[in-house]
């Protein structure tokens, strides 16, 4: 009976230490401590998935997106989106990685498009025509040609008449020490807002 | 065993003749060392450019260099991020005779070390380097003796490593090179200095103690004790002309069999005392008499006559910042206190503003120069070799959070990594200017923090999050993107979601900064970067810390 309860005691110990702590997206409060967990818990994530475009003129911006769980990114795991996109600009093919989404030798941390921060209408760019309570995704955006330049896109899930929709704000993010004289200072994909219809 | 054999021949003698402080003012003549030069030895100081003439040395310098940098690699030679400390290549000692030379570099530390310690980088029989860590335990009183051409007794006060079998990446925790070496100092009767002997012992990847024809066991080596031995290394070996640096009176000078230990006897020509012809090692490189030439080195103290800690200078070249200069500056360019009062005066518009700190060409005078950043939300600092820094504003529309970014902490490093092409300078010079409000819309408030490299080694580190943007290495892990969300997840805690206005409190921003500073990646993993702020009316700075009740400590440059 004491070695019964000894081993009982074990394992509850055992598995109370072996739980990870799981933490909802978008909660910026709680310390994302090593091997915790954050968690997509409303599946926020889940409507952003496919393939996206937007057409106007000889430009055509594609992007496909799919929801990636449990990334492990060296000290927590988490529910992400990623994602990789093409842009055509005056009918020239300028950038094309859409086949890289479903490329098995390409890994989930090598998408161009990543992130999964949880942001509201009135995080910059501001949404005036978002609800109050309306959340939006803000995530990386990277031009492999150019990787020294930070790019974000803020993505904003709506249906209009019936038809789902994304709205893309692209936007440089962060300051660059350019890496040769002459350096581009923007990404190929022109910075600015998007709609996009799902495909 | 093939520690064992790579150690095979292995023999330091070091050449403690001179010392070479590094003031500057006498950094040329070593033709001084008479013994040296007696002995048939070349000894000068070399510099950067002379060191890049010699591909070998590159290749043989190439495991401390860190991978996939641009510009200059060797400018940033970095060895050992535990111990840290980098090599500079500014303080190198070439020592020729015939066809032998080696390369002896100072090794900086950048937090207190007792020890001081140097690269010996010794030219083999194949043409190859062998590499070696010199650390020498002295205290002021011997430093200061061994300045003065007195004598110091380094019996016990040395280590050498051997790095010929280390694993580089790992290179502190690696201890089997140096288990396989024994040292000792024998002082020289002449005036002049000390020999160094090493001998190979047993290794410790050697699991029994039978006496391997084939392996250099202790038994096998001229060990010689603590009072010195031959740098005989093992059978056959002979390296007899240790006692070419100095006269010993004790000791077998070692044998073909290797089984006895012992010292060389004499002087200047030794080798006529070991009992080994001299072209028993075949391995060494020969003088024209046919004796073995040892790897020899000179020690070279780091003492650059500036005695300042590292906040102290931090804080001086921040200060400077705000000096008046006394050499005329022409519009469009600004004093760099003039530079960061105009960012002041700009947060309310549209986009991040900026200056790059820089250095006149033709001078080296201190000016800011404008970026011109019309189409861009972030500042995009060009492409410059005499750009020490630069200052930007994160604007009141809130596009940018208050407070330094992922990507303006490794702004730093860019800026450390591209002047002077990377060549090494004080790593005080660095700086990179924030110009922000706290958490309003209108310029009530606004404030100047900069960050500083505080530990050269570690921000070097960061170079590896650099270079895995899209995740290069392939190892699942994206470190660039990573250390960027990670900071930014810190700040937007702080932002009013009613509002997508920033806090008001800077306070919250300096401590989740200070925090990620000195972890950025929950594993106590520190970016050696430090953070001041400037007063209101730009005439002083203080490095803000982080206490252990997680309180601000200010502690002022200037008081």
């Amino acid at each position: 009976m004491k070695n019964l309860l000894f081993t009982i005691m074990v394992l509850i110990v055992f598995s109370c230490k072996a739980q990870s702590p799981i933490i909802q997206l978008g909660d910026y409060s709680t310390e994302l401590v090593n091997n915790s967990y954050w968690k997509d818990v409303n599946n926020e994530i889940n409507k952003f998935e496919g393939t996206w475009k937007y057409e106007e003129g000889n430009a055509e911006f594609i992007i496909a997106l799919t929801k990636n769980e449990q990334y492990y990114n060296g000290s927590y795991f988490e529910d992400r989106i990623i994602g990789d996109y093409k842009y055509v600009e005056n009918g020239i093919l300028v950038a094309d990685y859409l086949s890289r989404l479903t490329d098995s030798s390409v890994n989930d941390a090598q998408h161009y498009i990543s992130g999964n921060f949880i942001v509201s209408k009135n995080h910059v760019p501001r949404c005036q025509e978002c609800s109050s309570n309306e959340r939006r995704f803000e995530l990386f955006f990277t031009d492999p040609d150019r990787r020294y330049l930070s790019s974000e896109i803020i993505l904003r899930y709506f249906i209009e008449n019936g038809v789902e929709k994304i709205k893309v704000w692209l936007y440089d993010s962060d300051s660059a020490v350019l890496p040769y004289e002459g350096a581009p200072t923007e990404i190929r994909v022109p910075y600015g807002t998007y709609i996009m219809t799902k495909q | 065993m093939a520690t064992s054999q790579a150690l095979k021949y292995l023999a330091i003698v070091l050449l403690m003749l001179c010392v070479i402080s590094c003031q500057r003012e006498d950094d040329t003549d070593l033709s001084n060392d008479t013994e040296l030069i007696d002995r048939g030895f070349k000894i000068e100081r070399i510099d950067f450019n002379a060191l890049k003439q010699n591909e070998n040395v590159l290749s043989a310098l190439e495991p401390f260099t860190n991978k996939n940098t641009s510009g200059n690699e060797l400018s940033r030679i970095i060895h050992d991020s535990v111990n840290g400390f980098y090599i500079d290549t500014e303080k190198v000692i070439y020592i020729e005779k015939e066809g032998y030379h080696s390369y002896t570099f100072s090794m900086v530390p950048y937090e207190d070390n007792e020890k001081i310690e140097n690269l010996l980088l010794s030219l083999q029989a194949d043409q190859s380097y062998k590499a070696f860590i010199l650390s020498y335990n002295l205290t002021d009183e011997e430093i200061e003796t061994h300045k003065e051409g007195g004598i110091v007794d380094f019996t016990e006060k040395m280590d050498v490593k051997s790095l010929a079998e280390f694993d580089f990446e790992n290179m502190s925790s690696n201890e089997a090179a140096r288990e396989c070496l024994d040292f000792a100092w024998i002082q020289s009767p002449r005036d002049w200095g000390f020999d160094l002997v090493i001998t190979v012992v047993d290794c410790p990847d050697e699991s029994n103690n039978e006496d391997d024809p084939e392996e250099i066991d202790a038994g096998d080596s001229s060990t010689g004790g603590a009072t010195g031995g031959d740098s005989q290394s093992g059978p056959n070996t002979g390296n007899p002309n240790s006692g070419s640096t100095g006269e010993q009176t004790e000791g077998d000078p070692g044998s073909d069999d290797g089984s006895s230990s012992g010292g060389s006897t004499n002087g200047s020509n030794s080798n006529e005392n070991n009992g080994n012809s001299p072209d028993d090692n075949e391995d060494c490189i020969l003088d024209v008499d046919g004796n073995c030439i040892d790897d020899t080195s000179s020690l070279i103290l780091i003492d650059d006559g500036d005695d300042r800690s590292v906040d102290e200078k931090n804080c001086d070249e921040l200060q400077k910042l705000f000096s008046i200069p006394n050499y005329p500056i022409t519009p469009p360019l600004k004093s760099p206190k003039q530079a960061i009062a105009h960012l002041k005066t700009l947060l309310d518009q549209n986009g991040e503003r900026g200056y790059s700190l820089n250095h006149l060409t033709s001078n080296l005078n201190a000016v800011a120069s404008w970026i011109s950043n019309p189409n861009n939300n972030s500042i995009r600092y060009p492409y410059r070799q005499n750009t020490y820094g630069g200052c930007h504003s994160h604007q009141n529309d809130g596009k940018g959070d208050p407070f330094f970014s992922g990507q303006d902490l490794l702004d730093l490093l860019q800026f450390k990594n591209t002047y002077n092409n990377g060549t090494l300078v004080d790593p005080s010079l660095f700086v990179h200017v924030l110009v922000s409000n706290a958490g309003s819309i209108t310029n009530e408030n606004p404030v100047v923090h900069a960050i500083k490299i505080e530990n050269p080694v570690l921000l070097q580190n960061l170079q590896i999050i650099v270079d895995d943007h899209g995740d290069a290495d392939n190892d699942g892990i994206d470190l660039v993107l990573d250390f960027s969300k990670k900071i930014k997840q810190k700040y937007v805690e702080f932002e009013d979601p009613d509002t997508g206005q920033p806090n008001s409190d800077i306070s919250l921003y300096q401590k989740a900064l200070l925090r990620f500073l000195n972890d950025f990646d929950g594993n106590g993993s520190k970016t050696g970067i430090s953070l001041y702020k400037a007063n209101d009316d730009l005439t002083n700075w203080s490095k803000l810390t982080l206490s252990e009740n997680n309180n601000i400590n200010s502690d002022p440059c200037s008081n």
